[in-house]
Order: structure tokens, then sequence, then C-alpha cells
């Protein structure tokens, strides 16, 4: 029996299929609405532009040691660009590119620079101006006092945000309420702990609490709370107002970053972290008139950032 | 498969030997389930990348993971012995609270990159290239992880290790022999959690980053290796056991590598878990049958 398997082994070790067409990996950190839509628009914008281009995607399911493994197998596929969803995929494909000249390009990253990517890989931080954001609440609602976050300590992107968060609250008066959930299914507790505390709930790209972004909607709804967020997708799913990018046009901006870098062989050195192209002020009507708010004042002069 | 992959599976497979291991410690020699192994293992990479990170040696940092990785294993056995906690829920409470313990190791961050740093690895590394080129990573984890396997022997082979293994099969025969049993569980538990966090250490310096969230799936990734070693090498000959560990992790990894590779017969990207466990309840039960076909 082991003498089969290393034969087998040996067999595969050695067996990789020659490529003509230029390649591109993905690896997604784990699945969640936001990066999928990303992914989407990565793929729709390859499919449309060139349709020639052979593009594979893996996801680690939230494993770390998966998604190092997914960018071995990229790099030994010799694949011409390899594109990271998230901070941790794309820690791993530097590490896995470090001595090849494969670029890397990453998108749902904030803070690119504490990751350690800046100037070894480029691409789309999803990073939203925090002050704009805190600034945009308030004006949607001038009687605001407390706001209430949700999100989890072990996500690198949100522990960023966090700080920016409580500085911009600090900066504008208002009080910042946090509730802790590790994993999806602490959300529901912790949107119930801030429920009776807060004035409205601002969830801040946070993968854990946008996983479970319609149980905060339901508990929000119950106790007539609005729920800002910072994602456009959030808006079908009952935030009220959205300042932030539309995960499926980053993935559109990503795709484009890509090209440049295959077609026109721009080096990477010069193509620096770029912000999202369109972050637009969302407003959900039907939740302006069940919470009973007028914010008509607002709609005639929406905040472009 | 391609070569790289080929060569990435054996290394993160070295670095899981060493979970495997530590996790044959307390499930097999000690009969102990101990669960504290997903909270260790980030420890390790977590006190790693931070000394590292404000400059402290890589071997320094990596000997502090070890005693770090030591004392959570200590935490759990005192929890058992003294306060009379049932194995599994100590385990379980000290991983809970080491999830808290990484960030506040790591300067209160779930992720700290320490890709500019020098580490143990990429400084043996350096001092290997000339002789196996590009080979050289994986002879650097061959040379730490074959160091620990060969200490780890020589403990489990010594009067204090013969103990330990009494202690496992035994306890109250083991007493009766005037063995210190409870003490044998805290040092067992010790010596176990403090390989596991030797492979976290390991993992930080060979990926370049700390990271709160690689710990979830240690305990499986550390079982299933223990598991696959014995249906491959079943034997009561402790070298072999050992052997039987550090082939299983590596067995592992190339199951991951494998379901990484199956494309087509209308398989998604998302699928890849599913395609993992075929692979791995397959090659057990594969080895029953051959087992049983022999007997």
């Amino acid at each position: 029996m082991f003498s089969n398997f290393i034969k087998t082994i040996v067999l595969l070790t050695f067996y990789s299929c020659p490529l003509l067409a230029k390649t591109i990996g993905i690896i997604q950190v784990i699945e969640h609405p936001a990066l999928d839509a990303t992914r989407l628009g990565l793929i729709d914008t390859f499919q449309k532009t060139q349709p020639d281009l052979k593009v594979t995607w893996r996801s680690a399911q939230g494993n770390m040691t998966t998604a190092i493994q997914v960018a071995q197998a990229f790099v030994g596929q010799k694949v011409d660009v390899i594109v990271a969803l998230g901070t941790t995929p794309a820690q791993a494909a530097v590490k896995a590119c470090q001595e090849t000249n494969i670029p890397v390009i990453f998108a749902s990253v904030t803070d690119p620079e504490s990751a350690g990517l800046k100037g070894k890989a480029t691409g789309i931080s999803n990073f939203v101006d925090v002050d704009q954001q805190i600034k945009s609440i308030q004006h949607l609602l001038p009687s605001l006092k407390k706001l209430g976050i949700i999100y989890n300590p072990g996500e690198a992107n949100s522990e960023k945000l966090l700080v920016l968060t409580r500085q911009a609250c600090q900066h504008k008066g208002l009080t910042l309420e946090c509730a802790v959930a590790l994993k999806t299914a602490d959300v529901l507790v912790a949107a119930k702990k801030l429920a009776g505390k807060v004035d409205a709930i601002f969830i801040n790209n946070d993968n854990t609490a946008l996983a479970a972004f319609p149980s905060i909607v339901g508990v929000a709804d119950a106790t007539r709370l609005p729920v800002f967020a910072s994602d456009a997708d959030l808006i079908k799913t009952g935030a009220l107002a959205v300042l932030g990018p539309d995960q499926y046009q980053i993935g559109v901006q990503t795709a484009k970053m890509v090209q440049k870098i295959i077609n026109e062989e721009a080096d990477l050195q010069t193509l620096s972290i770029e912000y999202p192209d369109s972050v637009d002020l969302y407003i959900n009507k039907e939740k302006v008139n069940f919470l009973g708010l007028t914010i008509e004042s607002v709609l005639s002069n929406k905040d472009q950032s | 498969m391609n070569i790289l992959q080929f060569t990435g599976a054996v290394e993160l497979g070295l670095i899981y030997s060493l979970v495997a291991l530590g996790v044959f410690l307390s499930f097999r020699v000690l009969k102990f389930p101990d669960l504290t192994v997903d909270g260790s293992f980030p420890l390790g990479a977590a006190v790693t990348a931070s000394l590292i990170s404000v400059g402290i040696n890589p071997l320094v940092a990596t000997l502090v993971a070890f005693a770090a990785g030591s004392v959570a294993g200590l935490i759990t056995a005192t929890l058992f012995t003294r306060f009379k906690i049932t194995d599994l829920i100590a385990g379980i409470i000290t991983m809970t609270a080491l999830y808290s313990i990484n960030i506040r190791v790591m300067q209160g961050r779930p992720n700290l990159s320490i890709v500019d740093k020098q580490t143990l690895i990429s400084q043996l590394k350096t001092l290997l290239r000339p002789f196996v080129d590009s080979f050289a990573l994986g002879a650097a984890l061959f040379i730490l992880v074959g160091g620990i396997v060969f200490l780890c022997y020589y403990f489990l082979s010594s009067q204090y290790g013969l103990a330990l293994r009494a202690t496992g099969n035994n306890a109250q025969m083991a007493r009766a022999n005037g063995i210190a049993d409870r003490r044998m569980i805290q040092v067992g538990l010790a010596v176990s959690n403090g390989l596991v966090a030797l492979g976290g250490s390991l993992f930080a310096q060979e990926s370049a980053f700390g990271d709160i969230n690689i710990g979830i799936g240690t305990i499986v990734s550390g079982l299933s290796g223990v598991i696959l070693g014995e249906a491959f090498f079943p034997s009561r000959r402790l070298i072999f056991q050992i052997f039987a560990c550090v082939l299983g992790a590596l067995a592992d990894r190339f199951i991951l590598t494998f379901a990484l590779n199956i494309d087509g017969i209308g398989l998604e990207p998302t699928d890849l878990n599913l395609i993992r466990a075929a692979i791995l309840a397959t090659a057990i039960i594969l080895s029953n049958v051959i087992k049983g076909i022999k007997s």
C-alpha cells in the first residue's frame, strides 16, 4: 500500500501541464458575501475583456495553512499574477512569491502597511475615510449621541478600523460603545447587548459582523434602531445607510490593475496602492420610512467623498 | 502537483509534525484528550512574531515560544490534577483564554508581520543555500524538526519518559510503583504544548507573520497526523511511533495538496474541505482493509 502511495506522489510531483494563455490565480481567505462579490467583479471583468485569460480561484475555507498551500500551488503552476482577497492570503502569497517574479495584487486589505505588504505587493485597499463616515452618520441622525459598533478583535482589518472609529467619535463628540463577536454565532448576542444602550449601530467592514448582518438587522428592527454600514451591498439586507465602496466594483478595479500588469507589462513598483473608486452614500428609503426619519434634505445634497 | 507544491507540503508537514508529536504525547502516551493545542500553536507564533518584531534574537524568541507553550500545558494540567476539572474542559478553558492572551502578546493586534526581519529559518536557509539550493528551506526545517524529534525520542526513552508512559498506561499501577502520576501529567502536557508552540513558532517564522486565526483546526491537523501515521505504520515500538507521527503529518499535508489539485467532475473550489475529508476517510479505510487481509 505504502509503496503505491509513494509512487503516486512521485508521479504527480513531476506532472505539470504546459500553459499557453496567461493565467491568474485567485486566493480567497473565506467565503462570505462581500468577498464573493469582489471575486465576481474580478472574474466578470476578465471574462468580458479578455476571455482568453485562464482564471482559477481557490478558497482557503478560513484556514491559514491552506492559504499558504494554495499560494505555493499557484507559484508552482507559474501563474502570471496572484490575486489575494484578504490580509492573510496576501501575506502568504507575498511569502510564496518571494524568490519568483510573480506579482501579487491584493484586494480587501484595510491596512497594507502594517500587514507588511507595502513595496512587496500592490492592490486595492478597502479603506474608507472613517471621519467622513461618522460625519455622514451624524448628518442623517443629528440627535445621535451613542454609537454602537460590533467587531472581531481577531481581524486585522477590524482592529485598525476600530482605533480610527474611536478617534473619529472622540473628535465629533460621540460616545462609542463596543461589542465583541469572535465568531458569527456571537453577533446576535453582541447586537442585543448594544440594543438597549445606543442610538445607532455601525458596522465597519468587519467580516464576522458582516456575515451575520441579518441577525443585527433583526435585533435593530425590533428596537427601531438604525444600522449603518460601510458596504453598499448591505442596503439590500437592511442597513439604513451606507457610505462605502461597492464590493463588486472593487473587484472590477482590481481586475483593471491586474490587466495593467499582464497587458502593459507595468512594473509592480510603479503601481501604487489604490483606494476604492466609487465610494458613495446609499440610503435605504424603506428603512427611512420604517424608522420615521426625514432624510429628504440629505438626499438632495448627497455627500460625495 | 508540481515540485513547488511538493516541497511546500513537505515544509508545512515538517512543521505540523511537531503538532502531531505534541498531540501523540497527550492523546496517546498520557491518554489525555488535550484541546489546549488550538491555543498553544498560535501562542508560539504570537510570542515569536512579537519578540522578533522588537528585535530579539530569533533563537531566543523560539525558545521563549517553547516555554510559553509549556506554561499553557502546565495550566491545563493543573486545572485537571489540582482542581479536578475534567480533561476536555480543562483544555477548553486554557484554549479559550489563550485567544485573548495571544492578541495581547502580539501588542494588541490580531496580525503581526515580520516580513523584513531575520528569522531562525531564514538564517539557516542562507547557511544551507550553497549546498542544497532551492531545497534550503526544506533542509533547514528538516534539521530543526529532526533535532526536536530526536530530543523528543531521547526524552521519552529515558527513565523519566518511561514513568510518563507508565502513567498513561495505568495511573494506579504507576502510583503503586512510586511514580508521581500528577507530576507526570503536568510534565507531559508541558512538553506536549511546548512542542506544539514550537510548531507555531516555526510556522510564524516560515510564513513571516503571526496571526490569531492560525490556531483554528490545529487539533484536527495534529490528530489526523497521528491517526494517519498509525494507519500506515502500526507499531508498538516508540521510535516507530514517533516516526509515524512525522510521516502522518506529512501525509495530512499531501492530502490537502491532492485536494487542491483535483479539478473537474463538477467540483467547485468551495468543495475543498469535502474532498479533503473524503481522501482522509478513504486512506484510513484502505489501511484498515489491508490490515484485515493481512491478519
